[in-house]
């Protein structure tokens, strides 16, 4: 890589150093740290939401996809998202507005106990663990710098902890805005390099397969449907949660989250075009590196300083906010409610610190084991989904009293499914070499069915659906219930 | 030119051009945020930062 190239790179992670500690004097207790004082206004929301939501896992994942596929990535594996994100502006967010919540499992505590809260703040926390944004970094260090994969994730995790652990939510946002501005910016340029570096877009329709073309590509239906239900995992989202209940009101989220449909949309389709550019560009690597092995072929000197950055901030902005998210879920959810309910505020934010600390360690271990950023990423978001969707969409709009029995059956039937299902198709199933994905090949009724790792939802969300109902007609009035029939 | 490339297109303009317009609105936001955190700075006393915990 050119010295300026490398300055470029370096004068970015220093500079987020810097604002992350030009921020932390503002930190007075748990309620600015966590979500920032309230105080996020649309255009930081828009920031902070776009930035955050988009790591690597989409950048590597969707390109992943597109380089294997084609356009199937845009329209099955990234468009779902912004359908469910719509609901979630609209209805989601209105409601969850009305109430002083701080975090997502909050909202089942409150409607469910201790209990439901500890294991959806366990799922939270696991879902949080920013292990695809490390990888990535990992290897786009690898690719870009040549610095070995190991040192390449420790010093892009270790920045964006550090700055994170100085002023928590408001510099996560504040570093967020620059972090969105470069990373949408140099990938809009890249894209145009790129096309034409392979040629135009009529080199590459007649370089590809047709079916690289057709919006729905030659998945089969079940995994398309995987794909539609893992964006479930949008109305579950604890940094969507987190910036909701950080806005200085309902109507920035809302503006926010309309303007961040249009922006994911089309960041997800250039680098949905960028990973067939590549496959269109011969471009021999391993599917996940397709993209960044392209684009780094066809930028010239600055330029691909500017785009290594943008990567970086891409990654970046995904590992601070889940790292406190995980942080957060541990410490106030997990300890402070089991452990010590009148835990005061300055060791709640130092428990806070630690949490985070932690989730960044556990973070570089699961980097290290998976292998594919899309089977991480299904796996995790099924993981929360399959523990918190049912009794969080129960606690927000049920008209029913809620029974404490309900919200805690429903989270570990769905989460021990989802567990359970993964396990199975490790132990009994074997690596395809036509998907390159683990498969579990099953009788059915005479017919052999191949299973996939990622079809767990398709398990997990009904048996979390039965564990509600059986709570709900089996289990004894909550606490809030308890309260409520005695306050009248 | 096809639809997907011209989707290819309008996608670069509204990123690009997106992104830059929503850092304006930004900076212009920050400047006020700053103030109003210099004017209200967080409360120093430990026990009134319990108290505003919530539930």
């Amino acid at each position: 890589m050119h010295p300026l190239d490398l300055a470029i790179v370096l004068a970015y992670l220093a500079g987020m150093v810097v604002l992350g500690a030009a921020l932390a004097r503002k930190i007075g207790g748990f309620r600015d740290f966590f979500v920032a004082g309230r105080s996020l206004t649309t255009a930081l929301l828009v920031c902070s939401l776009v930035s955050t939501y988009y790591g690597l896992d989409v950048l590597f994942g969707g390109s992943e996809v597109a380089y294997q596929e084609g356009l199937v990535a845009w329209f099955a594996y990234l468009r779902p998202y912004y359908l469910v994100i719509l609901v979630a502006a609209f209805v989601v967010a209105r409601r969850l507005r009305r109430h002083d919540f701080l975090s997502m499992p909050e909202v089942a505590g409150r409607r469910y106990g201790t209990g439901t809260r500890a294991v959806i703040a366990v799922a939270t926390a696991f879902y949080a663990l920013p292990l695809m944004s490390m990888m990535g970094i990992g290897v786009l260090l690898d690719v870009a710098l040549g610095v070995p994969f190991l040192w390449g994730v420790l010093i892009g995790a270790g920045v964006a902890l550090a700055y994170t652990l100085l002023g928590g939510l408001l510099a996560v946002a504040f570093t967020d805005t620059l972090q969105f501005v470069l990373m949408c910016a140099t990938l809009g340029l890249a894209a145009i390099l790129a096309v034409q570096g392979v040629g135009g877009f009529d080199a590459m329709e007649q370089r590809l397969p047709d079916t690289f073309f057709q919006p729905w590509g030659t998945y089969p239906t079940w995994l398309l449907l995987v794909f539609a239900g893992s964006a479930l995992s949008a109305l579950v989202e604890p940094a969507f949660y987190q910036r909701i209940f950080a806005a200085v009101d309902y109507r920035s989220v809302l503006i926010a989250l309309l303007i961040g449909i249009v922006l994911w949309a089309a960041f997800d389709w250039v680098v949905t075009i960028l990973g067939m550019a590549a496959r269109a560009a011969g471009v021999d690597a391993e599917p996940r590196y397709a993209l960044v092995t392209l684009v780094m072929e066809v930028l010239p000197v600055g330029l691909a300083g500017l785009f290594v950055a943008g990567v970086l901030a891409t990654a970046m902005s995904t590992i601070d906010s889940y790292l406190l998210v995980a942080g957060g879920s541990l410490a106030y959810d997990l300890y402070r409610p089991l452990v010590r309910p009148d835990l005061p505020d300055a060791r709640l934010l130092r428990l806070t610190r630690w949490g985070v600390v932690g989730s960044a360690l556990v973070s570089l271990l699961l980097a290290l084991y998976f292998q594919s950023m899309v089977t991480a990423w299904i796996f995790m978001s099924t993981v929360l989904v399959a523990a918190a969707l049912v009794p969080i969409m129960a606690a927000l709009y049920g008209t029913w009293r809620p029974r404490a029995a309900a919200g805690l059956a429903s989270s570990l039937a769905g989460l021990a499914t989802a567990l359970a299902f993964f396990l199975a198709v490790e132990l009994f199933g074997g690596h395809d070499e036509e998907w390159g994905v683990r498969l579990w090949h099953v009788e059915f009724f005479g017919r052999e069915v191949g299973l996939w790792q990622e079809y767990a939802l398709l398990f997990a969300l009904p048996a979390s659906l039965l564990g509600y109902a059986a709570g709900h007609l089996l289990g004894r009035r909550s606490v809030v219930e308890r309260d409520a029939v005695e306050a009248r | 030119m096809s639809r997907w490339e011209l989707y290819t297109w309008v996608s670069i303009v509204v990123l690009v051009a997106g992104s830059i317009a929503v850092f304006a609105w930004f900076l212009r936001d920050a400047l006020r945020l700053y103030r109003r955190l210099e004017k209200h700075p967080p409360p120093a006393d430990p026990a009134a930062r319990s108290r505003d915990l919530g539930p």
